[in-house]
C-alpha cells in the first residue's frame, strides 16, 4: 500500500504517464482514498503551467547579436 | 504548431532571411545559454552560443524538417558544446556531475517537514487561491519568485526542466541533447518539479517568496 510520501516521490512519473500498470493501479487507489494527495497532484500539475512564461532576450540585444552573427558566417563563407 | 514551426517562417529562415534569423534568435538565445551552461560551464556559455548562432545560420538552407526547429537548433548548439567540451576539457561532464547534483538538500528538508514517520501528510497543502493557470502566470511577485527559483536551481537541472517544461520537448529528445541517460534526467526533473511546487506551495501560504 502506498504512503503519502510515495504519491510525492512518484509524482513526476504519474504526471507524465510513465507508470506501469500495477504503479498506475496503485497509486490511483491510493488517490481515491486520500484528498491530500488528490490535492497535491492536483497542484504540482498546475505548477508546471507557471512556467509558460519563456525568458527571451530584448529586440535591441537580439539585433546586436543577430547582425555580429550574420556578418561572421558571411565573412566565414569569403 | 508555434508560428515558427509554420511554413512561410521556415522558407524565410531557409533563405537565410534577415529578420526571420533575428526572431529566432530573440526567442531561443536565452535557451540555448540554459542548455550550453552545463555543458561547458558558465564562462564559455556565451560564446559557444554564439558560435552555435553562426552554424545555425549557415545551415539554414539545408534544414530539410526531418526534426522540429528547435531539436534541430538544439543539436547544432550541443554538437558545439560538447566539441568545446573537449577541447577544453575544463568542466566536469554531466554525467560526472550527476551523483552530486541530484542532492538537493531544501528538497530534503522541505519532504522531511510535510511528512510523519509513516509517510504520510503532516502539513497537507492548503487551497491555494491562485488556482488557475492563468492566475499564476499573471501574479507578478510569484513570476519573479519562480525566476529566482531558476536561477538557484543546478545547471543541468535547470536545463532538463527548461527543455521538457517549458520547451516541451519530449524526454528523449532531452536526454539526447544534455547526452544524459533517461534515469537521470527523471531525477533532475522530478527533483526541479518538486522545488517549483515548494516556492508556489510557500507563495500561497504566505504571499512571499
Amino acid at each position: 500500500m502506498l504512503k503519502c510520501k510515495d504519491v510525492v516521490a512518484n509524482a513526476t512519473d504519474y504526471v507524465d504517464k510513465e507508470m506501469n500498470w500495477k504503479q498506475s493501479m496503485s497509486m490511483a487507489l491510493h488517490l481515491l482514498m486520500c484528498g491530500h494527495c488528490r490535492r497535491f497532484i492536483k497542484y504540482f500539475k498546475l505548477s508546471l503551467q507557471a512556467l509558460k512564461n519563456k525568458k527571451t532576450i530584448s529586440q535591441a540585444d537580439a539585433d546586436k547579436l543577430s547582425s555580429e552573427v550574420i556578418a561572421k558566417a558571411l565573412a566565414d563563407a569569403r | 504548431m508555434s508560428d515558427m514551426d509554420s511554413a512561410g517562417f521556415l522558407a524565410k529562415l531557409k533563405n537565410q532571411d534577415h529578420q526571420a534569423f533575428n526572431q529566432l534568435v530573440q526567442q531561443y538565445h536565452q535557451s540555448l545559454i540554459t542548455v550550453a551552461r552545463p555543458i561547458v560551464g558558465d564562462s564559455w556559455a556565451e560564446e559557444v552560443v554564439q558560435e552555435a548562432w553562426v552554424s545555425i545560420f549557415k545551415a539554414l538552407p539545408k534544414f530539410q524538417g526531418r526534426s522540429s526547429l528547435k531539436t534541430w537548433i538544439y543539436t547544432i548548439l550541443k554538437n558545439e558544446a560538447f566539441s568545446r567540451y573537449r577541447k577544453e576539457s575544463k568542466t566536469v561532464s554531466l554525467e560526472a556531475q550527476l551523483p552530486d547534483d541530484q542532492k538537493d538538500r531544501s528538497i530534503d528538508d522541505w519532504l522531511s517537514s510535510v511528512f510523519n514517520k509513516d509517510g504520510h501528510w503532516l502539513n497537507a497543502p492548503s487551497g491555494w487561491d491562485l488556482s488557475s493557470p492563468e492566475a499564476l502566470l499573471q501574479e507578478e511577485q510569484l513570476q519573479k519568485c519562480i525566476e529566482h527559483t531558476l536561477e538557484l536551481l543546478k545547471p543541468d537541472q535547470k536545463a532538463v526542466f527548461l527543455l521538457r517544461d517549458q520547451d516541451q520537448l519530449a524526454m528523449e529528445e532531452v536526454c539526447n541533447i544534455l547526452e544524459i541517460t533517461h534515469s537521470n534526467a527523471r531525477v533532475l526533473l522530478h527533483r526541479a518539479r518538486l522545488k517549483l511546487f515548494q516556492v508556489i506551495n510557500h507563495y500561497q501560504e504566505t504571499g512571499e517568496c
